[in-house]
């Protein structure tokens, strides 16, 4: 019947009840006409033979015009097996001469449906074996980790997460003061700092224009301000011996527009 | 068919032909003969030493004795059921294994989830598979009734069915058997524990699922 079946069929049918003669016939529970005939039969407590086939005939057809939205392989199978109840029932019908093979030999579709039922029966005492959950374990089966527990996304109402956002807050401790952010120098302060010098002195070391425990960062800042200065012609530095102390010169006072226009920090000779 | 194959008889009508008897350890120099008494613990040893399923040969080799004393030794340990392990059986393999009576404790020792029940579509195809194999997709579908590419695909995955073969047949297809997982999976010793098959209106249900898939291969 279904042996080359192009598309796999195995999904349930569906999921609503179909009411048949009051006997309720869940699909999702029957995969194929066989099971369905096999039912029927056993509804009315008949053995499975040509004239039980017979009997259930009229209601195997309500059953398979009962079918909505099964896929249309199944459906094939349903009229095919359909088909053959007919053949069936107008013979059964028809008055035609009884031969003694006719008697002996059951239809294929007996056959099949009884292969079928002894297919269920072992698939049902399986089933039972399963269902004790025995199991066996080999030698050496190796130890599970247990496994981190897995997070779920749940459905929550959003009033109820507004709700326990308020509820955090109004218990939450306020917030502590941050800490003081620390203190920037830009290159145009340093640059400041050097020609504020310069006016008390003509020479200065490089030492007296940082702080007291300066952090590195403003060393640096110095440093590349000294540069500039140097490279404006501004100041000249000299270090008499390695890590020794520079003495930086004012050669040339920057006129108040050179200044102005040194201070501006988009302008302190640094590549863009 | 339709019994499961029993695995000694498979072993000897299959593999090795007629009962050969012969003792292993005359061919292997300094090998003394086991002791009667001795086999039963020995062949414990083995099994518990083995890293995967040994074959009969195997352990009559190891053991120094010949085939027929294992088989008949590991009869008798099958037989005795008031050990927390038994002897399983697979075709001409052999392994140890916990006994199904623990197997809830033995499942929380190792930390594992007990699997999920098999639906009736994948009980229908093992029992199939089990009780005539090695079965084709035909066959199967031809006592089912219904498309069973999925149910094989889901059986193969969980390792409980396998590819043992092709039939010589027009397009070979590809021929199911059984694993020592299903086995397992069920708590079984051998396949001969298998529920047996009844009969339906006085028919032996082995006959009619034959019956049913020579319809498939007589399609073929």
């Amino acid at each position: 019947m279904s042996a080359g079946a192009p598309a796999p069929h195995t999904a349930p049918v569906g999921d609503s009840p179909i009411s048949l003669d009051g006997y309720q016939l869940r699909l999702a529970t029957f995969e194929g006409p066989l099971d369905v005939l096999l039912r029927l039969i056993e509804r009315e407590r008949l053995a499975i033979a040509e004239v039980s086939l017979v009997a259930v005939t009229d209601g195997f057809l309500a059953y398979t015009r009962e079918l909505r939205n099964a896929p249309p392989p199944l459906l094939a199978e349903f009229a095919a097996v359909a088909g053959r109840l007919l053949v069936l029932k107008s013979r059964s019908l028809l008055p035609r001469p009884t031969t003694a093979d006719d008697e002996a030999e059951p239809s294929d579709l007996a056959r099949e449906l009884a292969a079928h039922r002894a297919l269920r029966d072992a698939a049902v005492a399986l089933g039972e074996l399963d269902r004790l959950g025995l199991g066996s374990f080999p030698v050496g089966s190796s130890i599970q980790r247990p496994t981190e527990p897995e997070f779920r996304l749940v459905r929550h109402a959003p009033s109820l997460l507004a709700n326990a956002i308020r509820r955090r807050l109004a218990t939450s401790q306020p917030s502590r003061p941050h800490p003081p952010a620390p203190r920037v120098v830009s290159l145009a302060d340093m640059v400041r700092r050097f020609l504020g010098l310069f006016r008390q002195a003509s020479s200065v070391k490089f030492g007296d224009v940082l702080s007291v425990g300066s952090p590195r960062d403003e060393a640096l800042a110095a440093f590349l301000a000294l540069l500039i200065l140097i490279r404006r012609k501004i100041t000249h530095a000299n270090q008499s011996e390695l890590f020794g102390s520079i003495e930086v010169r004012l050669v040339e006072a920057p006129s108040s527009a050179m200044l102005a226009d040194l201070v501006r920090s988009d302008d302190l000779g640094l590549p863009r | 068919m339709n019994r499961p194959q029993r695995s000694g008889k498979q072993h000897d009508e299959a593999d090795v032909g007629p009962p050969p008897a012969r003792c292993v350890a005359a061919s292997l120099p300094g090998t003394e003969p086991t002791a009667d008494d001795e086999l039963p613990p020995l062949l414990e040893a083995l099994l518990l030493a083995a890293p995967e399923s040994a074959t009969v040969e195997q352990l009559a080799e190891a053991a120094g004795v010949s085939l027929d004393r294992v088989e008949s030794t590991l009869a008798d340990l099958s037989a005795t059921n008031h050990r927390g392990w038994q002897i399983v059986r697979h075709g001409d393999r052999v392994h140890l294994a916990t006994a199904p009576r623990f197997a809830e404790q033995v499942r929380r020792f190792l930390g594992l989830e007990r699997e999920s029940r098999l639906t009736g579509a994948s009980l229908e195809t093992l029992a199939i598979v089990a009780y005539r194999q090695p079965a084709t997709r035909a066959e199967i579908e031809a006592i089912r009734g219904v498309d069973c590419s999925g149910v094989l695909s889901t059986l193969l995955g969980r390792g409980l069915i396998e590819v043992v073969g092709r039939l010589e047949a027009l397009g070979n297809p590809m021929q199911y058997g059984t694993t020592p997982a299903l086995l397992q999976h069920f708590g079984l010793a051998s396949l001969d524990e298998l529920p047996p098959l009844g009969a339906i209106d006085g028919v032996a249900a082995s006959e009619l699922l034959d019956a049913r898939a020579a319809s498939a291969s007589d399609a073929v």
